[in-house]
């Protein structure tokens, strides 16, 4: 099948364009030996049909940043052995200057082109559309058709214009050859003159050519950006009202994130409940409805109780990206950043993070500097991600009483707000210190392009949140469920001996302990007495370092197994809580000291086999990946018995 | 009348300025060939739009798209202040 490449600057609503052209057919694609994923869909029917790679956008094709070598490196053929046969350059109807400058790169290249002339609704309401048929004539004939991606306009006329280029590949060859006298040498022989595009003269040369095409064209550049831009800036850029307004934002998505999921959660804790109630009577007694009641509902339902949370806080930071906010609050932070090291550009990555760390630290790409990029991967990890709110909610909701107020704020929502923070100040002392360590050195100044505001496209919205949240199901119902069984079945087995007449209670007890897990516990219970905990919050330790949620999961098999019974919901957990006690004692396992130890390890370490896979990928390497694994579990270990010194030393 | 060469920090905001010069005197920095690539070049129209609340980075205009820059970026950048005022 033959191979288009999308191409265009950020912001020009390529991936919208991507979606309309290929619909439900996109994935994800691995090309072998390449670990950066790419976007890959069909389009178009029957003989017609062509294969469609999304790349990343990109202003140049020189590779300043990991985004733009991704680009480059699929163009050339680098990827995976072949150069796609024909490419869609996205060009902003608004703007086009600097799409056809990447276009004249692309034409240099020897790839055949057709432009997309997207967001022409915007550039005709502006007065300022270029006339696409004198546009493809002043460009050597390179096809352009006006479209508008998120209403679908145009779209059909665009792939009937890829067909038929794609059909057509002397008249593109004649194209290129008009078009490599105008911008001088070819793409290849520049870069092998000036691999690191450090010759203005390229530059120059290639804006020349984009000058006369659109002079060609009859267009004329206007003078400023749209007024309701102007409008908004004016307050969310505002000296001093734009940073309160952006605490405001940031404050009120995590107020929303709460507030709005909380119902949302009961409901799908009751269902759970009543589900595992339903599964208790009709799966058949004995080993099948053990594993049932005591482990698939507890590890499975603790876990996905906390859906609403994650697809609201999903929902709201894709909302705030798309309508062009983020890039608002990037500029405000850009300073503050500064002073740890980073740029603004860290700001978003760092931002989703607090969604989850995997998409936080892919969108590190658009970062062109090597040392800052890994530093903002390095620290990713200690954005509080929405994983750790199973453990930080069951934890709180037993050291705090419910109603408890510090001044006019709930006292649990202060203690996780304090969370939050904590985690973004060892955040910003971790990049602080390796910035001065391991990665010091000159960093490159941030260019950022501060796009217009737009009103959010719901349908991308909508479906990336549908991914995130099936994504987090998926697991839910894979690892979580895999670990939960394979936890009940360790914790099970060996089967021990208890004599008749033992009370129930001290008889479960000493089957868990006698057990594998009890045993694995057992062996790392010395190292982490000094933290206050046994060797059951042992085996809830060992079993998060798959993924911290499953530490909330493998405490309800624990317990569960411990009273011989299904326990779901968070109140009967949280109970489970208050109740343990170190074995052969009535001294409370989960006291004030060691619960706080326990928030305070899981604010730090890195217990999650996804982000440390990430890590590896996108850094290059398994020594990132040791690095942020060790730095952060010492730094986790050290402030948790820290932490529960100082308690101990205050309550006693 | 010869062009008052400023640096475009410190040019009057909000007004049409034509770039001069672009400096490249250190060959490693990125964001000089980066300003290039996105039409920061002699001859060509940039405004300085504003200023962050906390005084860096730089919001400036070129060709219908604005970016947010460094102060020690559009250091780089030579405006002629004199010519439309």
């Amino acid at each position: 099948m033959k191979r288009v490449a999308l191409v265009g600057n950020p912001n020009t609503g390529k991936s919208s364009l991507f979606n309309r052209l290929t619909g439900l057919s996109q994935k994800i694609a691995n090309y072998p030996g390449v670990t950066v994923e790419h976007h890959v869909g069909r389009s178009g029917a029957g003989g017609d049909a062509f294969e469609l790679v999304d790349l990343p956008g990109t202003y140049s094709l020189v590779g300043r940043s990991p985004d733009e070598r991704v680009a480059c490196d699929f163009l050339d053929g680098r990827t995976s052995g072949r150069r796609p046969d024909l490419v869609c350059v996205v060009v902003d109807a608004c703007q086009p200057g600097r799409g056809l400058f990447l276009l004249s790169q692309i034409v240099d290249m020897g790839i055949p082109a057709v432009v997309a002339l997207n967001m022409v609704d915007e550039a005709r309401e502006a007065g300022v559309s270029p006339d696409s048929e004198r546009l493809s004539r002043a460009a050597r004939g390179v096809p352009v058709i006006p479209t508008v991606a998120v209403t679908g306009e145009g779209v059909d006329a665009l792939r009937t214009a890829v067909v038929a280029a794609l059909a057509d590949s002397k008249a593109s060859t004649s194209t290129i050859a008009a078009v490599e006298t105008e911008a001088g040498s070819t793409w290849r022989a520049a870069r092998r003159a000036d691999p690191d595009g450090k010759d203005p003269n390229e530059s120059a040369r290639r804006y020349a050519w984009v000058r006369g095409v659109l002079a060609e064209a009859g267009w004329k550049p206007p003078l400023g950006v749209r007024p309701s831009t102007d409008r908004l800036d004016a307050w969310f850029l505002h000296p001093i009202f734009g940073f309160v307004l952006f605490l405001a934002v940031m404050g009120a998505i995590f107020q929303a994130v709460f507030t709005l999921a909380a119902p949302l959660q009961d409901a799908v804790e009751s269902a759970v409940a009543t589900l595992g109630a339903w599964a208790g009577t009709v799966v058949p007694d004995g080993f099948l409805r053990d594993i049932t009641t005591q482990a698939v509902f507890p590890g499975v339902g603790a876990v996905v109780v906390f859906l609403p949370q994650i697809l609201i806080l999903f929902l709201l930071l894709g909302l705030l990206e798309d309508t062009g906010y983020m890039t608002r609050a990037a500029f405000i932070v850009d300073r503050p950043l500064r002073a740890i090291g980073l740029s603004g550009r860290a700001f978003i990555p760092l931002m989703s993070s607090f969604a989850c760390a995997v998409p936080g630290i892919m969108a590190t790409r658009v970062i062109e500097d090597r040392r800052e990029r890994l530093i903002t991967i390095l620290v990713s990890p200690l954005m509080t991600c929405s994983a750790r709110l199973p453990v930080y909610t069951v934890a709180i909701g037993v050291l705090i009483p419910e109603g408890a107020t510090v001044g006019p704020f709930g006292a649990r929502g202060v203690t996780l707000l304090g969370l939050y923070v904590g985690g973004a100040l060892f955040g910003s002392l971790a990049a602080f210190v390796l910035g001065r360590t391991v990665l010091r050195g000159r960093r490159d100044a941030p260019i950022l392009e501060m796009p217009p505001y737009r009103l959010p496209e719901w349908r991308a919205v909508v479906t990336r949140v549908w991914h995130r949240g099936w994504s987090f199901l998926r697991r839910a119902g894979t690892v979580i469920f895999g670990i939960s069984v394979l936890l009940w079945v360790l914790s099970t087995y060996p089967r021990v001996d208890v004599p008749d007449g033992t009370p129930p209670a001290a008889a479960a007890a000493a089957r868990l302990h006698g057990s594998f897990a009890g045993m694995a516990g057992r062996a790392i219970e010395p190292l982490i007495d000094p933290l206050g905990f046994d060797w059951r919050v042992g085996i809830g330790l060992l079993a998060s370092f798959a993924a911290r949620e499953v530490f909330v999961s493998t405490m309800g098999v624990v317990y569960a197994v411990g009273a011989g019974d299904a326990e779901v919901t968070e109140a009967q957990l949280e109970g489970a809580f208050r109740t343990a006690v170190h074995d052969g004692t009535t001294v409370p396992v989960f006291g004030i000291a060691s619960l706080i130890a326990l928030l305070l390890f899981y604010m730090i370490a890195p217990q999650c086999v996804s982000t440390l896979a990430v890590i590896r990928r996108e850094a290059g390497g398994w020594g990132w990946a040791a690095l942020a694994f060790t730095y952060l579990t010492v730094l986790a270990y050290v402030v948790a018995w820290a932490g529960r010194q100082i308690v101990l030393a205050f309550v006693g | 009348m010869p062009p008052t060469r400023t640096p475009l920090p410190e040019a009057p905001p909000r007004r049409p300025l034509v770039v001069l010069d672009v400096d490249r005197g250190d060959a490693d920095a990125q964001d000089s060939h980066r300003l290039l690539e996105l039409g920061v070049l002699p001859g060509r129209i940039v405004t300085l739009v504003r200023t962050s609340p906390f005084g860096c980075p730089l919001e400036i205009e070129i060709e219908g798209a604005r970016f947010a820059i460094r102060r020690e970026t559009a250091m780089k950048i030579t405006v002629d202040a004199g010519g439309g005022a």
